[in-house]
């Protein structure tokens, strides 16, 4: 059953021109659900294209207020929102930009007790946190619950990002056992980044969401897209599953979330 | 070297002027010689680089040239803001090098007129000379004849006394015949009119504010945005000839050149811009005549048979009255201040030829002991739901008749519904009240105002006499053209050697050109001469038998329909969907066919000249279809989703003092079919009417029956595909459609025809808490279930016909659509499937329906749209039900949705399709043709064909 206002075929006119999408990928895009882990830099822009697009549920998991060193990257908060959750500025953005889309806020740091939970509502995960130990839960999480996620993240001038459909393709465990050792990577805070590879990346995990949704194209499943914007190179890394993985190998080992030692970037306004 | 009329060169102007910015064009057509004519022509692309003329109005020109022996020789058009020369577009598309290319331009603040000859590409200059027009100058020597009697200051030249407002009215009231008198209050009141349209135009007011303030001037917005009507009060149709004058002077210069005559008698000027309104108030004002109370709730227009004085049957002259009482009732500050509009008649005789009983207070004629006076009946009315009036007195002395208006009008003021304008009409309080209850209240105001002091009515005479001496030689005419004219249009009077003389005019509007040629005419015959009919005719009166051979000549230059047979003038259509809000059908045009079929077929027109065939372009009885022999009102029907126009046809109404009825609905036609179906039923009434002593009683006996018999042939109406003509309503351009139709400035059809349920609901609702029998409990559940379901229908296009319909329709349009809960989708079906016991337990549902609706429609804008739809427009939702028919074809209308959206609105119908299935779209020329098939095609769907017709096209696409 395909409802749309005068004004829904209008507003998502372009997309229903695109003959990979059309009336019917609009309409799965306007009865998909989308989770946002983390409104920062890698969440801003997936909020924003997420709501644009008209993705009919959006949620939104973030337990931070907006700082003032968020604002170089962190495009959906605006000056004025400074010290505000960033969930409630995000889903403010959100509802201004498309009243038509649901969003669900959780002021919340995902965990190994909630995530699941939270996670299992929606047809597919963007992970938009900004340490390691969170990424691994959200791989172990959607794992276990079958969801599929668009893993990323960035720091300075690079950025990764892959798709992960549970049991079909590699997860973040076949590429990486663990978490690399607590300090062995510098976060944002330590070593900065460029605002604008943010967006950059977090378009790229949007549009695997939309493409998941309509079933256009091809995933990124099964390969890491790596970026160097000094020197403007793309490297798509052919990556398999990995039989000995810990989590979807043929005998796995981790049979229940656990949170990983390693903290949250020292100094709180992270990436 | 063109040679052309002052005037046509001044026309040519004006036109110029008036349709600024925008490129004014036309044709210039000649007789020996000299271009006399002007034919002001739509321009079709309203651009204002470039123009093109209206195929259906080069048309009617080019017959109207052929009748009247012209010949088209040239081609106008305005440079609004570039020089007068051929523009490279001109010289592209100048097709006939024999005609002259007339430009005039209006840049630099002044007007240039050019004319070109154009011969391959090449442009040649061509001299213009000016010649005095000969019309002006037969009108000059009728003038210079009557000079020494009229041509006085206030009859001199007319544009003079346009331009020239600041005579001293003295002097206008020295030599000048009213018929009315207006309060010296209307000045102040025209000049705070006059404030509150600076006030807008400033947008310190709102245009509703506006709105209030103008309709009670009779000041009305037209369909075109920045276009206003002015309704000018002319009792019992009398004006002077002067006063016409005026009016189609004041319409030259301000409004469309034209004289609207009403079917009440009135007179409206077309097309005037907002800043004009009161220049034209004040100078009407001036000849004597007011504009106020032309609309909105006050008391209108005073309305008397037209052959008052001059009948031989009636019992006495009925006019006086109708004019005293009018400067009587203007003069009262409370007569602008009415629930509703308050309309007044007067009939001279049983036979009511005013329509006295459908009116809101109606006064026949009547002689009770030697002494005048009137039966007086009350609360009748048209309107969407006309009502025959109810006998108020069974007699009055005449010089009561003041006192029963201002005692009505007390009475409608104090107890009339002012909160819903839809049941305000005086008819409805007698409903409301009831018979005892009405009669009584009135007679409380009656006794109340014996009480007070109030000045005797005193009305003068009016003198049906011929002119001292008529200024011009009476003119002989001896042929069997003239000797018909006569059998036909001219009336003897009871006055011995007068006559009365009909002149026909088509549908009521009268060009100022000729209206200005007759007023010039008649000042020959005295003030007393003119009446503007119900029939929106003019009749001219006291003219000595051997003048007719000049008004014959006249009335045959004026009106093409004084050559023809009377039936035609006797028809009325109202203006209809080209120009009204509310029109479904262009009557106007469905009439002009009417005429032609019968002009080209045998019947014997003149045997059956008094009969009365009326059509309005919606239910609402605008065309006084209600008070028709044969009527018809225009309404929407429907083949395979595909709308077509359509009539239903009313028949057999009487009025005569004590038997009147309303016309009945008999069965329906489609428009285009009409002429033929009224050729046909006028056939069998000529072969049958000596039986019968009148119209109403042939349909009594077999009529309805014939017409039943004539319609079934033509029931069964082609499909799109095999003959589009059927879903093209008579002059129409674009295929049939309801779209656009809003709510009317003056009346409100739609919101009748709403009430009517509600009304229902209320009564049913009110009455089931008495009911106890079980069969009736069913049958008001039932009812109050259709009536909820049916009563916004109309407010989507739709007039449902039968139960079944009503309840489909309301479940796709309102349930599905979300307008309306799903939770009664059950309810519908229940009582669709008429399950009574069901419908028993539900009752609780059916007053949430009731109450539900009713909450709908108070939330309705003025575009008939409800709150949610502003978000949630439910995009074709009987699509729904479209993909279980594999087979079936889907038609959708596509013209005017601009890419990407014609596109983007084809691919969702055909999302919805299945494989195979075929969809017809209509799209624009241009872009839309260009791209929507090619990109159709490339996402592997078949463009099965696309033909051109007109200026859009048809594209068949099966689903890939």
């Amino acid at each position: 059953m395909i409802n749309f206002t005068e004004a829904q075929l209008e507003r998502y006119s372009r997309h229903i021109i695109l003959k990979d999408v059309g009336v019917e990928g609009q309409a799965k895009i306007m009865s998909g659900k989308v989770l946002i882990i983390g409104a920062g830099g890698l969440g801003s822009p997936a909020a924003l294209y997420l709501a644009a697009a008209g993705v009919g549920t959006i949620g939104i998991v973030d337990s931070d207020t907006v700082e003032l060193s968020n604002l170089q990257r962190q495009i959906i908060h605006f000056t004025k929102d400074l010290y505000t959750p960033k969930a409630t500025s995000a889903a403010e953005k959100m509802e201004a930009l498309n009243p038509e889309v649901t969003i669900k806020t959780y002021y919340t740091f995902v965990s190994a007790d909630n995530i699941r939970g939270i996670i299992r509502e929606y047809d597919f995960v963007i992970d938009g946190t900004d340490n390691f130990a969170a990424k691994f839960l959200i791989n172990d999480a959607c794992v276990m619950e079958g969801i599929p996620f668009s893993h990323g993240g960035i720091l300075r001038f690079n950025g990764q990002t892959m798709t992960v459909l549970p049991e079909e393709s590699a997860c973040l465990r076949c590429v990486f056992e663990e978490p690399p050792p607590r300090d062995a990577v510098p976060t944002c805070a330590q070593a900065g980044v460029l605002g604008s590879i943010a967006g950059l990346l977090g378009t790229i995990q949007t549009s695997e969401a939309l493409k998941f949704l309509t079933g256009a194209g091809t995933l990124l499943t099964d390969s890491m897209l790596f970026f160097d914007i000094l020197t403007m190179e793309f490297i798509k890394h052919k990556l398999g599953k990995n039989r000995e993985c810990g989590l979807c190998g043929e005998a796995p080992t981790i049979q229940e979330l656990i949170d990983e030692q390693q903290p949250v970037c020292d100094l709180r306004p992270t990436c | 070297m063109l040679k052309i009329s002052e005037k046509v060169i001044s026309g040519i102007i004006a036109h110029a002027k008036k349709d600024a910015p925008i490129e004014a064009c036309g044709y210039l057509a000649e007789k020996e010689g000299v271009i006399i004519h002007q034919y002001r022509m739509k321009n079709a692309d309203a651009s204002d680089i470039h123009f093109s003329l209206d195929p259906e109005e080069q048309f009617n020109a080019v017959r109207d040239m052929r009748e009247r022996g012209l010949k088209l020789v040239a081609v106008y058009h305005s440079h609004p803001i570039t020089p007068a020369r051929p523009s490279k577009e001109d010289i592209r598309l100048a097709y006939d090098s024999d005609i002259s290319y007339v430009i005039v331009s209006l840049s630099e603040g002044s007007e240039t007129l050019k004319s070109f000859k154009i011969r391959n590409n090449h442009v040649e200059s061509e001299k213009i000379e000016i010649v005095q027009d000969q019309q002006e100058g037969f009108r000059n020597g009728l003038k210079q004849i009557a000079k020494g009697r009229s041509e006085d200051e206030n009859h001199s030249d007319l544009k003079a006394s346009i331009s020239n407002r600041n005579r001293s009215s003295q002097k206008t009231e020295s030599g000048l015949v009213r018929f009315y008198e207006i309060p010296p209050t209307l000045e102040a009141e025209i000049d705070e009119l006059e404030v509150q349209i600076q006030r807008y135009n400033e947008g310190e007011i709102p245009a509703r504010e506006l709105k209030a303030r103008r309709v009670p001037f009779g000041v009305y917005a037209q369909r075109t945005k920045g276009t206003y009507m002015v309704r000018i009060r002319v009792p019992g149709g009398c004006a002077t000839p002067f006063q016409l004058k005026m009016v189609a002077g004041l319409s030259d210069r301000y409004g469309n050149g034209s004289v609207h005559i009403t079917t009440r008698q009135g007179l409206q000027i077309h097309d005037v811009v907002l800043k004009d309104i009161v220049e034209v108030i004040r100078q009407l004002n001036e000849v004597g005549l007011a504009t106020r109370g032309g609309g909105g709730n006050t008391v209108r227009n005073i309305t008397a048979s037209w052959n008052a004085g001059i009948s031989e049957d009636e019992v006495f002259d009925v006019t006086p009255y109708a004019l005293s009482l009018t400067s009587r009732l203007i003069a009262e500050s409370d007569s602008w201040l009415v629930p509703r509009k308050y309309k007044i008649s007067f009939s001279n005789s049983e036979d009511d030829n005013a329509g006295a009983i459908f009116n809101d207070l109606g006064f026949i004629a009547h002689v009770k002991n030697g002494a005048k006076g009137f039966r007086v009946y009350v609360a009748g009315g048209m309107g969407l739901k006309p009502q025959v009036a109810h006998l108020l007195h069974d007699f009055i002395p005449a010089d009561q008749t003041y006192m029963v208006a201002k005692a009505v009008k007390q009475l409608f003021s104090k107890y009339g519904n002012r909160r819903n304008k839809h049941a305000a009409r005086l008819r409805f309080l007698w409903n409301k009240l009831g018979r005892d209850k009405f009669v009584e209240l009135y007679h409380q105001e009656l006794e109340e105002l014996k009480k007070q002091p109030v000045e005797p009515f005193i009305v003068a005479n009016m003198d049906n006499e011929p002119a001292p001496s008529p200024p011009i030689e009476p003119v002989e005419i001896r042929s069997p053209d003239f000797d018909l004219w006569k059998h036909r249009f001219a009336r003897k009077q009871r006055q011995p050697g007068l006559y009365a003389v009909l002149t026909p005019v088509l549908l009521g509007d009268l060009s100022s050109e000729y209206a200005i040629e007759l007023a010039d005419f008649l000042i020959n015959f005295g003030e007393n001469v003119l009446r503007f009919t119900t029939q929106q005719n003019l009749n001219i009166r006291n003219i000595p038998g051997d003048y007719l051979g000049n008004v014959y000549q006249v009335a045959v230059a004026i009106s093409d329909m004084s050559i023809g047979p009377e039936l035609m003038a006797n028809c009325i259509a109202c203006k209809g969907a080209n120009t009204c809000t509310l029109g479904i059908c262009l009557s106007q045009g469905a009439l002009q066919a009417i005429f032609r079929k019968l002009i080209k077929s045998e019947l014997n027109l003149d045997e059956i000249s008094d009969l009365k065939l009326h059509i309005s372009g919606c239910p609402d009885t605008c065309g006084l279809h209600s008070t028709a022999d044969i009527g018809f009102h225009g309404k929407a029907a429907r083949k395979n989703q595909i709308m077509y126009p359509a009539y239903n046809i009313v028949a057999g109404s009487v009025t005569k003092d004590g038997h009147s009825r309303l016309a009945r609905k008999i069965d329906m036609i489609n428009a285009r079919d009409l002429p033929d179906f009224v050729a046909e039923l006028l056939n069998h009434y000529l072969n049958k009417k000596d039986k019968y002593a009148s119209f109403a009683h042939y349909i009594d006996d077999c009529g309805e029956a014939d017409i039943r018999i004539i319609c079934d042939k033509y029931r069964d109406i082609p499909d799109f595909d095999d003959d589009m003509k059927y879903y093209f309503d008579w002059g129409a351009k674009e295929v049939f459609s309801v779209v656009g139709m809003g709510i009317g400035e003056c009346s409100a059809g739609l919101f009748d025809l709403i009430n009517v349920d509600r009304d229902l609901i209320k009564k049913l609702r009110e009455e089931r808490k008495s009911f106890t029998d079980s069969s009736k409990i069913d049958e008001a559940l039932y009812k109050m279930t259709f009536s909820a379901s049916r009563m916004l229908l109309i407010t989507r296009g739709i007039e449902a016909q039968s139960d079944r319909e009503v309840f489909n329709t309301f479940d796709k349009h309102f349930i599905e659509a979300g307008l309306v809960d799903g939770r009664f989708k059950k309810l519908v079906t229940v009582a669709h499937n008429r399950d009574f016991e069901q419908l028993r337990n539900m009752e609780h549902q059916v007053h949430e329906l009731t109450t539900s609706m009713e909450a709908l429609y108070e939330s309705m804008d003025d575009s008939l749209r409800f709150p949610s739809e502003k978000e949630k427009q439910i995009y074709e939702s009987d699509m729904m039900d479209r993909t279980a028919d594999n087979d079936e074809e889907v038609f959708r209308d596509y013209r005017g949705v601009a890419c990407p959206m014609n596109f983007v609105k084809v691919k969702l119908d055909l999302a919805m399709m299945t494989t195979g299935q075929t969809l017809k779209v209509l799209l624009d020329d241009g872009e839309p043709i260009e791209n929507v098939p090619r990109s159709v095609a490339d996402e592997g769907h078949e463009i099965v064909e696309q033909k051109k017709t007109v200026d859009y096209w048809a594209v068949l696409i099966r689903k890939g």
